[in-house]
């Protein structure tokens, strides 16, 4: 049978034995890139203020209040990095599909859903501690009854937070590859502005829908 | 019966993708039209709507994010054609 045209990873290279796709090579590159750049923008701080050390601050007040109007005061400055590592990493994947020759790393399936089910796990731990053996309570909360629709609803969960960040991460990679095939020159420009648009709201999606998660899970 | 698989399947999502969007978008303009009444009439309580507003869109965008999986599952991933050859 003739192979069709394919989405999502593709084989690149192996070493030892492993398949290296090159989402996975683009994934390691977007880790790097964070890293640095949280590196660059927090080294060394100093007593006047310099314009890095001016924007950085800005976007941390501006992200840290946007958090605190879902959870509490002091949760909100604990799990801060947390969520902000979170949404720079989203970010940064969404908008690395704009790069010549590179893939989005949240265009593959695997690495939304580990995001996803390692944000929930992460939440439940985070409810946990917090909360204690109180927390396992909430599981039979109304009446027992209710015991394996409040499992469903945490099953359901880190499924729908990696379905929606990989259709819509793919299907406007699919949306920008159509509109390229059919008039490549000045065509796609605005549809690469909208899609850059929609990659910051899905980060930003992503962030909040976990904040507003780990609220419901923290909820007395 | 190969070809009806791939004739039935490229029919399939393109209609479910088509109608999906057309009651999701339809959702999401009710969704923020009463979203942007709500705020002309308060306009203090905006933060808050605002933020409800983003929740709800993306619940909706949700059912439709999951009907383009279905369809790309159809089009680029057919479990069905396996069976046959």
């Amino acid at each position: 049978m003739e192979r069709g045209p394919e989405i999502g990873p593709r084989v690149v290279g192996q070493i030892f034995g492993i398949p290296i796709t090159n989402t996975l090579i683009s994934l390691q590159i977007v880790s790097l890139f964070v890293i640095l750049l949280a590196f660059w923008l927090s080294y060394k701080p100093k007593e006047t203020i310099t314009t890095r050390q001016n924007i950085a601050e800005t976007l941390v007040e501006m992200f840290k209040r946007y958090l605190s109007g879902f959870l509490e005061e002091h949760i909100a400055e604990k799990y801060f990095s947390f969520f902000a590592t979170l949404f720079l990493f989203i970010l940064i994947s969404n908008w690395s599909g704009f790069i010549p020759g590179f893939t989005s790393p949240t265009s593959d399936i695997n690495v939304t859903a580990g995001l996803a089910i390692g944000t929930i796990l992460y939440i439940q731990y985070v409810a946990f501690k917090e909360r204690g053996v109180e927390y396992l309570k909430s599981f039979v909360s109304p009446s027992v009854l209710f015991l394996p629709i409040n499992i469903l609803e945490q099953i359901t969960r880190p499924v729908s937070l990696a379905l929606r960040l990989f259709g819509n991460i793919s299907g406007e990679h699919i949306v920008l590859g159509i509109i390229s095939l059919l008039a490549p020159l000045i065509v796609p420009v605005p549809i690469m502005a909208l899609n850059m648009f929609m990659g910051f709201i899905q980060a930003f999606i992503f962030t909040s829908l976990s904040a507003a998660y780990l609220a419901a899970a923290l909820e007395e | 019966m190969l070809a009806w698989v791939i004739i039935v399947s490229i029919i399939t999502a393109g209609f479910s993708v088509a109608l999906v969007g057309m009651n999701a978008t339809k959702a999401q303009g009710n969704a923020a039209a009463s979203a942007f009444e709500s705020v002309a009439r308060q306009p203090e309580a905006g933060d808050q709507i605002n933020r409800m507003l983003l929740f709800a869109l993306a619940f909706i965008e949700t059912i439709m994010i999951f009907t383009l999986t279905v369809a790309l599952i159809l089009l680029f991933a057919n479990p069905l054609l396996g069976k046959l050859s």
